[in-house]
């Protein structure tokens, strides 16, 4: 398997995409249009321009990625309209041996005309070769080629159909900026920069993907991020090699230290302000062209449990709720094996009551608890599953069959007792609890495993699962930062926005294992009345 | 190389889960909740019956026409094999855990409860935390046949009976397995199991229409105290008895008691105890050992039938004195059975010297049974009154007016 991955990552490139442009014009639109296939959407427009009108100009643009009226208004009107007067051989003041012999030296001469005087663009990039020229056509810039000239310059007049700001559809807050991510990443970077108006929030970005050409943005706080980790991050994006990205997933399961874990090692967020305050942390974004879902490294494993606004609502409000969500991550992963090894190896810990209400329910059910509880989880599963791809219009009928048919129905049927349905729904009720959708997905793998383990060896094989778990927990790193941190290994000091969160004064220092060099925050003081006394000393002092 | 390793490691996980084969898996639907155990003696071999639940009566909503709980009688060698021959009877296999009574027939507790002691606290099945009682009268067997209104399983019914009368009138005590140990093995204590009787016609107890009738025909009752010496019966105490035994021994949570006004025509007086505490003293100076008792009693006036005038300090203090007589005699009635008629040392006076005179009480260690009887237990009790109720005087008094 790993030959076969191997064998195909050492594939010689396939295009000669080093080749220089060529000085003359005609050459590079034939060899252009040729690699392109005479593609529809890419528009080649070719005039004369100049006093003379014998300069060549090509400008090329690929139509639905551009801003028409830029193209229209800066580039072809410049260049076709206002430029009609000026020599384009050379400087007015020294063209006297114009003519056609230097067509190279000319036409170099006039780009730099052209750059420097005439093109009304922001973003003017030099282009040399047939790879940058391939890339900035099709990604939305305007090309503009000169006869003669081994240089063409790409502006920047991007602007394409896309969604705007709305508010995110996951990790929605009651109280908290209602902005989510979209598919565009100067967006996305804007929306970052809004929120940190620092010379040292650093965004670069890189095409990625050999077909795709994705644009992946790292974005980091110079001075707070630790380099090492910075460094780490690019090492790994320059280390995909790969055809397409289309989402911040690829990228996701690309660089992570783990694969083999159910849990995730990379959090990711559609909330700016969530990616903001982890950039204030130290950690490092990463925003994928085309995805509203940005990525956060290094990810440890209390963040899944901190919801944005958790820091946007009282501290000891946010700690209540922050304990209720541990406890519906425990209740998500035990609810269905605990209640089968209790009530098919235990039953001497149940309370007698009901231990006998739980038997006369159980009467007459034909499976055993492991198969009656796998065939309402995995039920459960198939229709959460359903419910979510289904149309928004059909997706009430899931709920009517999956509530009444099979719950109730079950129930009467004698096939299951009412009570593995209470533990199947608060098993599935608390696993949405988790503020991270793919920590929950952890969850629910987790959870066939324990309850087999439970099937077989009771309360024991549970034990023995979570000695397992912690273990594995405990060996899981995330851009070499431990997962369990600040848990194991302990960190007193960060212990003050894990499982609780104190008030925000309180909060002084950034996590020590995210950030070894820049440790403290503003120093924020407790804020409390003056006291009296002080308050007259100042006053007599005045 | 990895892959193969990481396919045995999965394979020999799953292996090792599914060979296990659920071993000693247990469904609620394949057991039987046991929640009594009733044990009788029948020509040397034990005769066992245990009570049975079935789970879908008791939890049922609508009436139906079957009992709340079955029971099953077996005789046999010794207890466990007993309980195995039990499956010859039952559908299902009786499962221990929940056992909340064992009763023992009085023929039974006679000839020693040693034996069955050992199996009740060796059976890793069998929680620890069932009451022993002793059936006065009757058979075990009979006696959890009674079917009981309100709790639907019997056994319930007396359980919570006995911690319900425990707390609230003090006459009897909730016995457990290991105080009976404890005590049993111990030369200066003795112990005393909670007794349990049938009211009415046992024969009546054991049908449908037991519950059916608003005031059963059976009804159990839990009643007075089985004294032991070893693990013998010898005798019982009545409840006057028992109620000076935990007196004694400071068992007492809160109770009733009453006393005749001084013109008995009038009625009496009762309080509401809520608070007594005990002092035992030994005393080995004379040629026998002497114990002191003292007793600290907190009471409410609960109800006053006499005419008295409750706002001066004096007439309450007239009534604390009163029933400081009654205390003591309440205890004096209790150490005479044990010491006259039942020549039995339930009060642990033997471990009290023990503690105290450690020397002393090696030397007549042997000999404390015949000690005992003739030792001299003094008592003292104190009453305080703390609160005469909602009222000062009393409707009597202010009818005479």
């Amino acid at each position: 398997m790993s030959r076969f991955f191997r064998s195909k990552r050492q594939n010689p490139q396939e295009n000669s995409t080093t080749i220089k442009l060529y000085p003359s014009l005609q050459q590079n639109i034939t060899h252009f249009k040729q690699t392109v296939g005479e593609s529809t959407d890419i528009v080649i427009r070719t005039f004369k321009a100049g006093q003379t009108g014998s300069m060549d100009i090509a400008v090329l643009y690929t139509s639905g990625l551009v801003n028409n009226e830029l193209v229209h208004d800066f580039i072809l009107d410049t260049l076709m309209s206002e430029i009609r007067k000026t020599p384009l051989d050379a400087p007015a003041h020294k063209s006297k041996r114009y003519k056609t012999k230097h067509i190279e030296e000319n036409g170099n001469k006039a780009y730099q005309l052209i750059k420097d005087y005439a093109m009304t663009g922001g973003n003017v990039t030099d282009i040399d070769t047939m790879e940058k020229l391939f890339l900035h056509v099709l990604s939305g810039d305007t090309v503009v080629m000169l006869d003669g000239s081994i240089q063409a310059m790409a502006i920047d007049t991007r602007g394409w159909e896309s969604r705007g700001v709305e508010e995110p559809s996951t990790q929605s807050v009651v109280r908290g900026p209602k902005e989510g991510f979209t598919e565009t990443l100067r967006t996305n970077t804007a929306l970052l920069r809004r929120r940190i108006k620092d010379p040292n929030l650093w965004i670069r970005s890189k095409p990625i993907g050999s077909k795709s050409k994705t644009d992946v943005a790292v974005v980091y706080l110079h001075g707070v991020a630790d380099e090492k980790v910075v460094k780490e991050v690019y090492h790994r994006l320059n280390k995909i090699n790969i055809d397409a990205i289309l989402d911040s997933g690829y990228v996701e399961e690309l660089i992570q230290d783990e694969t083999y874990t159910p849990f995730p090692t990379v959090y990711n967020s559609e909330r700016p302000d969530t990616i903001a305050a982890g950039i204030l942390e130290g950690r490092i974004a990463i925003v994928v062209d085309g995805s509203p879902f940005v990525l956060l490294v290094p990810a440890l494993f209390v963040q899944f449990f901190q919801s944005a606004e958790d820091y946007f609502q009282r501290a000891d409000f946010s700690t209540l709720i922050r304990l209720i969500r541990y406890m519906a991550f425990f209740l998500a992963l035990l609810t269905p094996s605990v209640y089968i090894a209790l009530t098919t190896y235990h039953q001497e810990m149940i309370p007698t009551s009901f231990l006998v209400s739980l038997s006369a329910q159980r009467e007459g059910v034909p499976f055993p608890a492991f198969v009656e509880a796998l065939l309402m989880e995995i039920t459960f599963e198939i229709l959460r599953e359903a419910g979510v791809r289904l149309p928004k219009a059909v997706g009430s009928a899931i709920s009517i069959v999956g509530a009444l048919v099979l719950g109730q129905a079950a129930v009467e049927a004698g096939i299951v007792s009412s009570a593995m349905v209470i533990v199947v729904s608060l098993t599935a009720i608390s696993s949405f609890v988790s503020p991270s959708f793919n920590f929950a997905i952890s969850i629910r793998m987790l959870r066939f495993g324990f309850m087999s383990l439970a099937a077989t060896l009771g309360l024991f094989g549970i034990l023995f699962g979570l000695i397992i778990l912690t273990l594995h927990l405990a060996s899981l790193r995330s851009f070499g930062v431990p997962y369990l941190s600040p848990m194991a290994p302990f960190i007193g000091a960060d212990q003050k926005d894990a499982i609780l969160r104190f008030p925000r004064w309180k909060l002084t220092t950034r996590p020590r294992l995210i950030n070894q060099s820049n440790m403290d925050r503003e120093d924020a003081k407790a804020p409390k009345p003056e006291k009296r006394k002080r308050l007259n000393q100042r006053k007599e002092q005045e | 190389m990895m892959e193969r390793r990481w396919f045995f490691l999965i394979a020999a996980s799953v292996c090792l889960m599914l060979l296990s084969g659920c071993w000693s898996k247990r469904e609620l639907n394949e057991i039987a909740i046991t929640t009594a155990i009733g044990i009788d003696r029948v020509d040397d071999k034990y005769k066992l019956t245990i009570q049975v639940i079935n789970p879908s009566e008791v939890s049922s909503k609508q009436m139906t026409t079957r009992t709340a709980v079955s029971t099953y009688t077996a005789v046999g060698d010794s207890m466990f094999e007993t309980i195995r021959r039990l499956t010859t009877l039952t559908p299902r296999q009786a499962y221990m855990s929940h056992i909340r009574n064992i009763v023992f027939s009085e023929e039974m507790a006679a000839e020693g409860i040693g034996k069955v002691l050992d199996f009740l606290s060796r059976d890793h099945e069998m929680r620890t935390d069932f009451y022993l009682t002793v059936a006065k009268d009757m058979e075990a067997e009979d006696l959890l046949k009674v079917l009981t209104p309100l709790e639907r399983i019997p056994a319930q019914k007396t359980y919570s009976s006995i911690n319900t009368s425990e707390e609230n009138w003090s006459a009897v005590q909730s016995i457990q397995i290991s105080d009976v140990i404890s005590t049993m093995i111990s030369k200066g204590n003795n112990a005393v199991l909670t007794g349990l009787r049938v009211v009415g016609n046992p024969e009546e107890g054991s049908k449908l229409t037991n519950v059916e009738k608003v005031d059963s025909p059976a009804q159990i009752r839990v009643d007075e105290l089985a004294v032991f010496k070893r693990d013998r019966l010898v005798g019982w105490l009545n409840e006057e008895e028992s109620k000076g035994y935990n007196y004694i021994l400071g068992n007492v949570k809160s109770t009733a008691e009453y006393a005749p006004c001084k013109n008995p025509e009038q009625g009496g007086i009762t309080l509401e105890l809520f608070n007594a505490t005990n002092k035992m003293k030994a005393d080995v100076k004379g040629e026998h050992p002497k114990v002191s008792v003292s007793i600290d009693v907190k009471a409410a006036i609960a109800d006053v039938e006499c005419a008295l005038d409750l706002s001066k300090p004096a007439e309450v203090a007239k009534i604390e004195k009163q029933f400081e007589k009654i205390f003591v005699e309440l205890m004096q009635s209790s150490i005479d059975a044990a010491q006259e008629d039942l020549q039995s040392d339930i009060f642990g006076f033997g471990d009290l010297i023990h503690r105290q005179e450690k020397h002393y009480w090696k030397s007549i260690e042997k000999e404390w049974d015949t000690i005992f009887p003739e030792i001299e237990v003094t008592l003292d009790a104190k009453v305080q009154i703390k609160r005469t109720g909602t009222t000062i005087d009393s409707f009597e008094k202010e009818l005479e007016e």
